[in-house]
């Protein structure tokens, strides 16, 4: 009897980057607005929260002075052809993505505007957020390519409202890691409370500046405003004890191991069924509440039909 | 009248109970002002405005979380010497006779007044120990026979004295250690230090003083045992002494006709008083130097106004006189109590985080900002003490506001009930009797968050956006409602069998469906709200329905309830 052998094409594609997420905090209802008791804030002249991920530059992310650029990337990895079943698998023609690659820098995207949410422990235990949709895609020169996480693939119309706590929680419960030597090393900040002090020296030079500006043009709408925001940015990047969670959690680290096993994946605009799930994962962390933003990190394995 | 201490066991059970009471009320309207503010900048505010608000609004709720935190610590004593938890308080609004208190315990939105009255809550007092009286030897004690206008702080002393009286001469702490709650047991939340609560467990004399030493400290900002004031402030104090006697005295009697012109020559006296002594403050305005232009702001109230008075004074007795004179005697007396009382107590008291001062500093922003702009208002048209009906003990009582608009009628239902089923859960949760660890956690998990979080203050905020009743002439103008906290029954600790969790999930069930049927706003109110208004309160009620479906889902879940 002859067995069938199996040849796929893949993509073991590693990604990183600076991602926003303009997010209310506990415990303000997880929809404010503004942010009122919490400690993440719609600045003065700002749009309202609007707890979407972003992985990529697009109307909604609001640039703070001083603060990382959005953007998330392909950052390495692999592209090669397995042929073979179970446990044997037989790796063909491995390339290193590295620079020059197509997919080197590819853009890497959460689409349909991802948010992440508990909704104060009635969606999910609180402070274990869903990341949903989860819709992940890479655009690179040669190659884009996208899928979607469903909860339950067998029906790909899910709508998390019909999804009780019980059911979700085995499913899109995070991991989350306080205190993760990896964040701590893969953001590369290595002391909080130094790293909060420098973007706080950083601002109050700025609001000199304008305090300059104001006594010249007092009734300046656009400079007051200016004021307002740094002055708010101040006051918060003051309360920076190790403990408090402004600080502390810079260093914690969420991990979200959603697979992509949609039926149906989006590759150059062409809508194909893949052979098998999309291993991927990623960790989110150093969770900087001044920036809105956190760093990304993580993989995807794209398999395709070769 | 003669002040005694407590006792008893039964008296310091009573005691408690007013002060759960209390703190249950005060968190009540602490939460109605801060959900009458305004957040939308179509709201007639600007950004730095919205952000000033923000702000402001953020020290409310803070200080309301704080108040909870105290009722859980009232709940800890009562717990510790076998007395009931208390979460029953009457209706609002409620004179100040009722607690007598300084001031009414009512419903008002954010502005100068209401501010005051908050301070006039959270006032410190600086004298030690002052004796709070129940009378001797009753074995139901009278209502609380104190003097008016008592603080707080003054029925807390009267409870420590309570505690210290009877540890030893009977065995006081006789409730079981298992029912004590602290930071551990309230794992939403509690841990994060930077919420600003701590809770205690109550287990000795030792436990009692610290609980009531932080309700204290975090209110008025007094140290207890005596050392009330910083040793460096002696003078400061000594001269905030003889102006507190002052003021305790500038307001009464009425001026009319009979007491005319002495009432007005009396008011003369006591403000000129009132005069040299801040004058006197002023080099003692070391600490906080800016506060010293507090004083002389209020100095330039008082001055002019006490002239005016020496005029008055002179004068044959005449109603429109008489108005005048108390009009400037109210000027008087709000310089000197909203304004300069504050800046001495900056000075005084230990902690300067503590209600009354953070009350103090909103009502100094919200006046700096008045002064710029007369027509800044920082809260939504919202009508005082909003009610779905008058209650049995609110038949008597002033200024209640019947909702009268359909919709509006139907959210707050919807508010009062969940409210009181909240309570329901927080009762059990404290009392914590014949539950499974796993019960309570789940009482916990849908008490604190999400039902605090995602319900109670969305809904308040959303009722403040809501006409109070139809109108057709200025339907934008129209006075808005707010969340009441209306009680129908007394609340209690229900038998602990299965049959409560089955009460409560149909009473979560019931609050699902009501929010459900209530999801599309009326297309009537259109003409009540901005576009934008109106869209905000789609999506927030849209929101709301699929949270209170949830907490419902998940509470039957957990409690392996039928759907």
């Amino acid at each position: 009897m002859s067995t069938k052998i199996s040849t796929t094409k893949n993509y073991l594609l590693e990604f990183k980057g600076w991602a926003q997420g303009r997010i209310p905090t506990d415990p303000d209802p997880s929809n404010d607005p503004r942010g009122v008791s919490g400690y993440t804030f719609a600045l003065p002249g700002e749009p309202d929260l609007d707890r979407i991920i972003y992985f990529q530059q697009k109307d909604g992310v609001i640039q703070r002075s001083h603060c990382p650029v959005v953007a998330v990337y392909v950052s390495g990895g692999y592209e090669f052809v397995t042929q073979g079943q179970g446990g044997d698998v037989e790796f063909v023609n491995k390339t290193p993505i590295v620079d020059g690659h197509p997919l080197y820098k590819a853009k890497v995207d959460l689409l349909d505007n991802a948010t992440f949410d508990s909704r104060n422990s009635t969606l999910i235990y609180n402070g274990f957020g869903i990341v949903n949709p989860y819709t992940l895609s890479i655009e690179g020169k040669e190659l884009s390519v996208s899928r979607r996480f469903y909860a339950d693939s067998k029906n790909e119309q899910d709508n998390l409202e019909n999804y009780n706590i019980n059911t979700l929680t085995p499913y899109m419960m995070n991991t989350v890691v306080p205190n993760s030597l990896e964040a701590i090393l893969g953001t590369d900040v290595l002391d909080r409370t130094a790293f909060r002090n420098e973007r706080l020296k950083l601002l109050q030079k700025d609001l000199a500046v304008l305090r300059e500006q104001e006594i010249k043009h007092p009734n300046d709408k656009p400079v007051l405003v200016q004021i307002a925001a740094l002055e708010k940015r101040i006051a918060e990047l003051k309360m920076n004890d190790p403990v408090n969670r402004r600080t502390n959690q810079i260093g914690t680290q969420v991990l979200i191991n959603y697979p992509l096993n949609a039926t149906t994946a989006w590759v150059n605009n062409k809508k194909i069924m893949p052979p098998a799930q999309w291993p991927t994962m990623l960790w989110m962390g150093g969770w900087d509440a001044d920036a809105l933003g956190f760093s990304v990190n993580g993989f995807v394995q794209i398999i395709l039909d070769e | 009248m003669e002040k005694t201490t407590i006792k008893s066991r039964e008296e310091l059970i009573y005691a408690l109970c007013e002060a759960a009471e209390i703190e249950h009320g005060l968190t009540c309207v602490y939460l109605f002002a801060a959900f009458s503010m305004k957040n939308m900048l179509d709201e007639g505010i600007d950004e730095i405005q919205q952000d000033k608000i923000r702000n402001w609004k953020s020290v409310i709720t803070r200080v309301a979380r704080q108040e909870m935190e105290h009722l859980g610590l009232v709940c800890n004593m009562l717990n510790a010497i076998g007395g009931p938890l208390h979460f029953n308080r009457p209706n609002f609004p409620q004179s100040k006779d009722y607690y007598q208190t300084a001031v009414d315990m009512a419903l008002s939105k954010f502005s100068l007044n209401t501010m005051a009255s908050f301070m006039a809550f959270e006032k410190p007092d600086i004298t030690p120990f002052d004796n709070y009286g129940l009378n001797l030897g009753q074995i139901v004690p009278t209502p609380i026979v104190i003097h008016n206008g008592h603080t707080v702080q003054e029925l807390y002393e009267a409870i420590l004295n309570g505690f210290i009286y009877l540890d030893g001469k009977i065995e006081l702490f006789i409730g079981d250690k298992a029912a004590q709650v602290n930071d551990d047991d309230i794992t939403v939340g509690f841990g994060n230090k930077e919420f600003g609560i701590t809770m205690v467990k109550v287990t000795n004399l030792d436990t009692a003083k610290a609980a009531i030493k932080e309700i204290i400290e975090q209110g008025e900002g007094v140290i207890l045992k005596g050392d009330a004031v910083d040793d460096d402030n002696k003078e400061l104090t000594k001269l905030y002494e003889d102006f507190d006697v002052q003021m305790n005295t500038l307001n009464v009697p009425v001026i009319a006709e009979n007491n005319w012109p002495d009432a007005v020559v009396q008011v003369i006296t006591i403000s000129k008083k009132i005069k040299v002594l801040l004058e006197r403050s002023l080099p003692y305005i070391r600490q906080y130097p800016k506060n010293q232009a507090v004083i002389n702001q209020a100095l330039s109230v008082i001055i002019p106004s006490v002239g005016e008075l020496e005029k008055i004074g002179q004068e044959k007795y005449s109603p429109d006189k008489a108005e005048k004179a108390n009009e400037l005697r109210a000027a008087i007396n709000n310089a000197a109590l909203n304004d300069a009382e504050g800046a001495i107590l900056y000075e005084i008291v230990v902690e300067k985080e503590c209600h009354y001062l953070k009350f103090w500093d909103l009502y100094q922003g919200l006046k700096n900002e008045l002064s710029k702009n007369p027509h800044f208002e920082p809260s939504r048209n919202v009508a005082d003490n909003p009610m779905l009906r008058r209650h049995e003990d609110t038949m008597n009582s002033k200024n209640v506001n019947i909702v009268e608009y359909e919709y509006t009628r139907n959210v707050l239902e919807l508010f009062n009930a969940g409210y009181e089923t909240m309570v329901d859960i927080l009762i059990i949760f404290f009392a914590n009797d014949g539950i499974t660890a796993d019960e309570r956690t789940l009482f916990m998990n849908t008490a604190f968050f999400p039902f605090m979080t995602m319900f109670i203050r969305p809904v308040g905020e959303i009722l403040t956006m809501l006409p109070i009743a139809p109108d057709k002439e200025k339907p934008m103008n129209a006075l808005r409602a707010g969340g009441s906290f209306e009680y129908y029954i007394n609340t209690a600790l229900m038998p602990r069998t299965k049959k409560e969790w089955v009460y409560l999930g149909e009473r979560l069930q019931e609050l699902a469906v009501l929010s459900k049927a209530l999801q599309v706003p009326a297309e009537d109110l259109r003409k009540y709200l901005p576009e934008s208004g109106y869209r905000f309160l789609q999506e927030q009620m849209k929101f709301l329905y699929t949270n209170v479906n949830r907490i419902w889902e998940n509470f039957s879940l957990g409690m392996n309830l039928k759907k």
